[in-house]
């Protein structure tokens, strides 16, 4: 759990940054077909991921979520359909909506290989979301908003749908608090992956739920055990920058290998980034 | 034919009015934008709608 005091205490500053930041507001059309050529291509790597599958976090999601039987489920940038499948057998109905048309193929394909027959997709962005307002009792946003070049809006759209009391479960990977760990983290999965705009620390997350207008009733912090070699190649860096690097991440400084617990081993480096997942409720 | 459940939550992204379906396309009832379906599954992206006069996008 995180203390509300820390996170409060924090607010002014992180405010002006995520405004500057974002000048300009909407996510441009360059970025968008960076983001559909980056997962139309990796889409059949996410199905078998492990990191997607031990995570954790997911667990958490679906306590925090706590899904009724009746409830009607969305799932934003719901990918290859992994938390939709996963939320299906425990509510009314799912939908899944995603940007990219090569995960929504691939989330049709599982949803059809495993005789789910509540779960529906549809193309949408989440900064435009094509629902009405207050359709869905819960709307959840796993390991994605972190590609999002203005989570405000998608925030916003994600609060609009959800109904009076309904959730707004929030889980994506963070950045420390400290900024310069941060713009470390970021550099690193930029180099990774270029359609990364940027993981938020918690209490600039918690702070953009609240400005969506949710109470930030709940959140819950796990670990993402990550290996270098295997994270790499899940987005296909080429190899020269593959090196380079690992090699920044062998020679981080003593507080960077703390924060993300890197341990170089014979074999491969591991190391960890946080998740975090926030509950909002709509007042 | 898309799920008569889906269709009633379904909206236009760009103006959020309801939408119907007209044969192969979903259609805003108040702007008039066109989205297509894919497959089976709704295209409802702003920049891929035929617009009323014509032409697509925003």
């Amino acid at each position: 759990m995180l203390r509300q005091g820390g996170v409060l205490g924090r607010r002014r500053g992180r405010r002006d940054r995520v405004d500057d930041t974002h000048a300009g507001g909407r996510m441009s059309e360059d970025a968008k077909r960076a983001v559909r050529s980056q997962f139309g291509r990796q889409a059949s790597w996410y199905t078998v991921s492990r990191v997607h599958r031990q995570s954790s976090g997911l667990a958490e999601l679906l306590r925090l979520a706590s899904p009724a039987p009746t409830d009607r489920v969305l799932d934003v940038a719901t990918g290859t359909g992994f938390t939709a499948l996963a939320l299906a057998p425990r509510c009314r109905e799912v939908v899944g909506v995603d940007l990219t048309p090569g995960m929504v193929s691939e989330a049709h394909a599982l949803r059809e290989a495993r005789g789910v027959t509540n779960l529906r997709f549809c193309l949408g962005d989440a900064e435009a979301l094509p629902f009405r307002d207050g359709s869905f009792d819960i709307v959840t946003c796993r390991h994605a908003s972190h590609h999002f070049p203005y989570l405000p809006l998608a925030l916003a759209e994600m609060t609009r749908v959800v109904r009076p009391g309904g959730r707004v479960l929030l889980d994506d990977t963070c950045a420390p608090e400290d900024p310069g760990l941060a713009a470390l983290m970021n550099e690193w999965e930029r180099r990774r992956d270029p359609s990364h705009v940027a993981d938020h620390p918690p209490s600039l997350l918690i702070h953009m739920l609240e400005r969506a207008g949710l109470r930030v009733a709940d959140t819950a912090l796990t670990s993402v055990p990550l290996e270098f070699g295997d994270w790499t190649r899940r987005s296909g860096v080429p190899e020269a920058e593959a090196a380079a690097l690992r090699e920044s991440f062998v020679r981080a400084s003593p507080d960077a290998a703390a924060a993300f617990g890197i341990r170089v081993g014979e074999g491969d480096i591991h190391f960890s980034w946080d998740e975090i997942v926030i509950l909002g409720i709509k007042p | 034919m898309i799920d008569k459940e889906l269709l009633e939550i379904l909206a236009c992204p760009a103006c959020k009015a309801p939408v119907v379906q007209q044969d192969d396309r979903i259609v805003c009832t108040a702007c008039g934008r066109r989205y297509p379906i894919r497959d089976g599954i709704p295209v409802m992206l702003i920049e891929e709608a035929e617009t009323p006069g014509g032409g697509t996008g925003r």
